[in-house]
């Protein structure tokens, strides 16, 4: 029964995943595309709950969701023609990528279900204990992977800031203006 | 029953679309949402990989965490420079950049 | 193998002069102190001389040597060595080099002052003193072979030393193909005796050959035993026949003269083209068919048509008189100069055919004095090119006259030169030409003249082919008295015949010293060797009686000698060449009969022979070459470029500036190793493509 419930919980988080992920990638209007984004992340964050890594489905859901998806969407509405479903959202390689692709799942799966991977039955700690053993390693014996995490983190805000203060001198960014659009 | 396999299926199904929107979105932007699909399959893989076979090892927590560290940090640098894409070219359609061209 | 004892000092001998080329060398390179060249090439000359004068091999002993180097070792033992191998043969060659060499070295410093390329001309030199003292002193046929074709390099390099001028450049690639000619023989020939000899020593090719007549079974894989003793030696003569100016190979030399004058006395009068002679001289026993020098003994050829030494016999003979012929009219100084060349050079191939010790030390004595006086004729005419370099043709006989009263020093050691040629005693040429005529007359068994030749079967040349040999050097005297005096006449006697000569002055003491140095040995080299018995006694074991001196012989070459002078005289001395009314005056030579002077003004056709034989035969051979060089070497070339180019442009049109291709690109090359990889299933297959697909992500991420 609970083999049966996990199975069908399984299924269902799949499609709950799978299905928005393509639309991700596949609808014309961006920001529909932005928000089919969120199931998908939520699809992602219950795969996480079935695996048992409890602390990262409160991550998944606080950052992924919370802050970066809410960063995309942000950028999306500020720039132009996104919202224009008559536009051509995909390049000309789709065929050529959809190919690359196929291939690269056939055989990765292919790959996957020949190995004799061997499991193990035992269960992880509960989730109090688990984020407890996580905050201590990253302040303990994986201290320097995490402040590297923060250096860089750091550095991208900053680096982002740096970016986008910075302005060309109006003359150029029109000269290059007119020139884009004319091609 | 459930095991490691679907889960790596899964994580490479949803990686394959990642990697097929990066390949194909014109639009900066969406490329960097299939990108973000490509890190969440990835993320999920060490996670399965965790479950199933090392459940005591702290390794995979310690990655999956630095994995969204970066993807938030290439998110905040991917839209900074989105942006000043944005404000340089008048679009964001990557089709139409083509500075690296020799 | 080695010597009587192993001096290093031995190799100063070679690599003094080569040092001084590369010091020279550098200095030419770098284009500083460009003037110090000749002395340290004089100072290379010098350190070889002085090694070689202490590393006389006595008269009772066997030769030095030094063969500790060795040069490459291939498959299980067969090596090849560089060594010194310091004869009594090599000795005298030696020291005949060096002398010439030195002196040609100090004639030079004024003859080529102020020219442009002075050091590079001093390092030429000195590499060619240093590649010919090699090929002199070789113990193997490799270095033989290689130093022969060094010297055959700085030939073609002295000769186009002034490539700029046309003629010039076109005279030394005619003396490289041509004498190339005759090096494929002599290549031939070497690797046919090595293989037969499992080795390139002299002394093992020497024991093999020797035993050529008493082993059964076949020695060499390629011929037979019967066939080698005859090829090879053939086959090397090719070799001489090319640098020694041979018919029918001789073309190449009176070209040569387009280099400077004391290139010309250095290379092609003195040490170069006699390094043919000296080869056969070396290799005596392979021409006499495997005996020992001393007895000439004719092993088993006899049977097989013309012995090699009848062969190298006539074809001195034929070159000596050709070269005789055609130097009767012409009109260049230098041209006469080395037609004379060509045929001395013939004397000394019937010296060496008349085989045995007493041939090889004849050639020699000829090879000695030979260099002596036409070093001093070269030079003497270079002091006369460089008084009248101003004029249109300076080389022009016809346009001298009358300089002896404005080049005493020139006039007089000339004068001396053509005597010593011409063979009038007591000069130098007298000597050795007479020796020659003797040995020759004694071959042929003839009873006259107070020789009692005597001809033992199996020894030596065929009787009838030492008798031409002899005719043709009795009338080759004449006609060397002939030209000889001719040229004399011409230039220094009578009146000037141009405004130049008629303003020539004097060469400088850095010329003319030289001339008096060269000169006193022109006179007195031939007697004093003769009559001291000094070479004939160093290179042979025992004073052979066949070089003994007849006096009636003498004598008869000496009224011919006197005969020829006498016609010369009649006329050009007697009523001098005037000063004709067209801008060139006649030469009363041209009065001969009409067919023989065509003849001989056309150099007997053999240059239109040999431009035949290249516009026919090689030109055919070259258009099929050509041919299949454009169209199936090219083609291969050119296909290759396309396939690349098209490639090329297949993957330009890819580079098309967007990371999603790359991106695409990067991705595709992943998962083709993931195909790859699940194709051959191994076990790390699923880890390694995991990191694979971990790379693509990375990498799709950039």
């Amino acid at each position: 029964m609970t083999a049966h419930l996990g199975t069908i919980a399984f299924v269902s988080l799949t499609a709950l995943t799978i299905l928005p992920a393509i639309m991700v990638v596949s609808t014309r209007n961006l920001v529909h595309a932005g928000f089919w984004m969120l199931p998908c992340l939520i699809g992602v964050a219950g795969f996480y709950a079935l695996l048992e890594a409890h602390f990262f489905v409160v991550v998944q859901i606080l950052i992924y969701i919370g802050a970066i998806l809410v960063l995309i969407m942000f950028a999306l509405m500020l720039t132009r023609d996104v919202m224009d479903p008559k536009e051509r959202q995909t390049n000309a390689m789709g065929v050529w990528a959809g190919v690359i692709c196929g291939l690269g799942l056939l055989a990765s799966a292919h790959m996957l279900f020949r190995h004799p991977w061997v499991g193990v039955t035992s269960h992880p700690g509960d989730a109090h204990a688990q984020t407890v053993a996580l905050g201590k390693a990253l302040v303990t014996r994986y201290a320097l992977p995490f402040e590297a995490a923060s250096v860089l983190l750091l550095a991208a805000l900053i680096a982002a800031i740096v970016i986008a203060k910075s302005m060309r001198p109006p003359a150029a960014s029109v000269g290059c203006d007119g020139e884009v659009s004319g091609g | 029953m459930i095991g490691l396999p679907h889960y790596l299926v899964v994580g490479s199904i949803l990686f394959g679309i990642g990697a097929f929107g990066t390949l194909t979105r014109r639009n900066a932007i969406a490329v960097l949402l299939s990108v973000e699909l490509m890190l969440n399959a990835a993320n999920l893989n060490f996670l399965a990989f965790w479950r199933f076979l090392t459940p005591a090892a702290m390794e995979p927590h310690v990655f999956v965490l630095i994995g969204l560290t970066v993807a938030a940090a290439e998110a905040a640098i991917g839209l900074a420079i989105v942006l000043n894409v944005y404000r340089e070219y008048g679009t964001v359609n990557l089709d139409q950049i083509a500075e690296l061209r020799g | 193998m080695g010597g009587l004892h192993g001096q290093s000092g031995l190799w100063l001998i070679v690599l003094a002069p080569l040092a001084g080329a590369c010091v020279a060398g550098a200095l030419a390179i770098a284009r500083k102190g460009e003037r110090l060249a000749p002395l340290i090439t004089l100072a290379g000359a010098a350190a070889a001389g002085l090694s070689a004068l202490m590393n006389r091999p006595s008269r009772s002993a066997g030769y030095l040597g030094d063969t500790d180097l060795t040069w490459l070792t291939i498959g299980n033992g067969f090596r090849i060595s560089l060594g010194v191998h310091l004869d009594h043969l090599a000795w005298v060659l030696v020291g005949v080099v060096i002398a010439v060499s030195f002196l040609v070295q100090l004639y030079s410093i004024g003859y080529m002052r102020g020219e442009n390329g002075f050091a590079r001309y001093f390092a030429y030199l000195s590499l060619f003193t240093a590649s010919m003292l090699g090929l002199v002193v070789a113990d193997n046929l490799v270095q033989l072979y290689a130093c022969w074709e060094l010297v055959g390099i700085c030939s073609y390099l002295l000769i186009g030393f002034w490539w700029h001028k046309p003629s010039a450049a076109a005279a030394s690639k005619k003396a490289f193909v041509v004498t190339r000619f005759g090096d494929v023989g002599f290549l031939l020939g070497v690797i046919l005796l090595a293989t037969a000899a499992g080795s390139f020593d002299l002394d093992r090719v020497r024991s093999m050959f020797q035993s050529l007549g008493t082993v059964s079974q076949q020695v060499s894989p390629l011929v037979s035993n019967e066939a080698l003793l005859w090829l090879a030696p053939i086959l090397l003569l090719c070799g001489a026949v090319g640098k020694s100016a041979q018919f029918p190979l001789h073309i190449w030399l009176p070209d040569a003269m387009e280099g400077p004058t004391p290139v010309s006395a250095l290379i092609h009068a003195a040490t170069m083209v006699a390094a043919g002679v000296y080869m056969v001289a070396r290799l005596m026993w392979m021409f006499a068919g495997g005996g020992d020098a001393e007895s000439a003994t004719v092993q088993t050829v006899a049977s097989s048509g013309l012995t090699p030494l009848a062969v190298v016999l006539l074809v001195g003979s034929i070159t000596a008189f050709i070269g005789a012929t055609i130097a009767l009219v012409q009109t260049d100084i230098k041209k006469v100069l080395a037609y004379s060349t060509i045929s001395q050079l013939g004397f000394m191939m019937m010296a060496l055919g008349a085989g045995g010790e007493a041939g090889q030390s004849t050639a020699i004595f000829h090879l000695v004095t030979h260099a002596f006086f036409k070093a001093l004729l070269f030079l003497t005419a270079g002091s006369v090119i460089h008084a009248l370099h101003h004029a249109a043709d300076p080389n022009d006989m016809r346009l001298m006259g009358g300089l002896w009263r404005r080049m005493p020093i020139t006039a007089a050691t000339c004068g001396i030169g053509v005597l010593a040629l011409a063979g009038f005693p007591p000069f130098a040429g007298f000597w050795s030409k007479d020796a020659i005529i003797g040995l020759l007359l004694h071959r042929s068994g003839a009873q006259l003249l107070g020789v009692s030749g005597q001809v033992t079967p199996g020894h030596g040349p065929e009787p009838w082919a030492a008798a031409i040999g002899a005719t043709v050097a009795v009338v080759v005297t004449l006609l060397t008295a002939l030209y000889a005096v001719r040229l004399w006449l011409m230039v220094f006697a009578g009146a000037a015949r141009s405004h130049d000569a008629d303003s020539a002055r004097e060469s400088s003491v850095w010329m003319t010293l030289p001339l008096v140095i060269l000169a006193v040995p022109s006179v007195l080299v031939g007697g004093w060797l003769h009559h001291g018995n000094l070479l004939h006694g160093y290179l042979t074991a025992h004073m052979a009686h066949e070089l003994e001196m007849h006096l009636p012989v003498a004598a008869v070459a000496t009224v011919l000698g006197l005969a020829g002078a006498a016609a010369a005289w009649s006329l050009y001395g007697r009523r001098p060449v005037a000063a004709g009314s067209g801008s060139v005056p006649s030469d009363p030579i041209t009065r001969m009969p009409a067919p023989i002077y065509a003849l001989l003004v056309n150099l007997w056709y053999v240059d239109r022979f040999w431009t035949w034989v290249g516009r026919s035969f090689a030109m055919a051979v070259a258009t099929l070459i050509a041919w299949f060089d454009r169209n199936v070497v090219d083609g291969a070339v050119r296909g290759s470029g396309r396939v690349v180019a098209a490639i090329g442009s297949a993957m330009a049109r890819s580079t098309n500036g967007q990371p999603q291709t790359y991106a695409a690109m990067v991705l595709a090359a992943t998962v083709a190793l993931i195909l790859l990889m699940a194709l051959y299933e191994t076990a790390a297959a699923p880890a390694a493509g995991a990191t694979a697909v971990r790379l693509a992500e990375w990498a799709v991420r950039r």
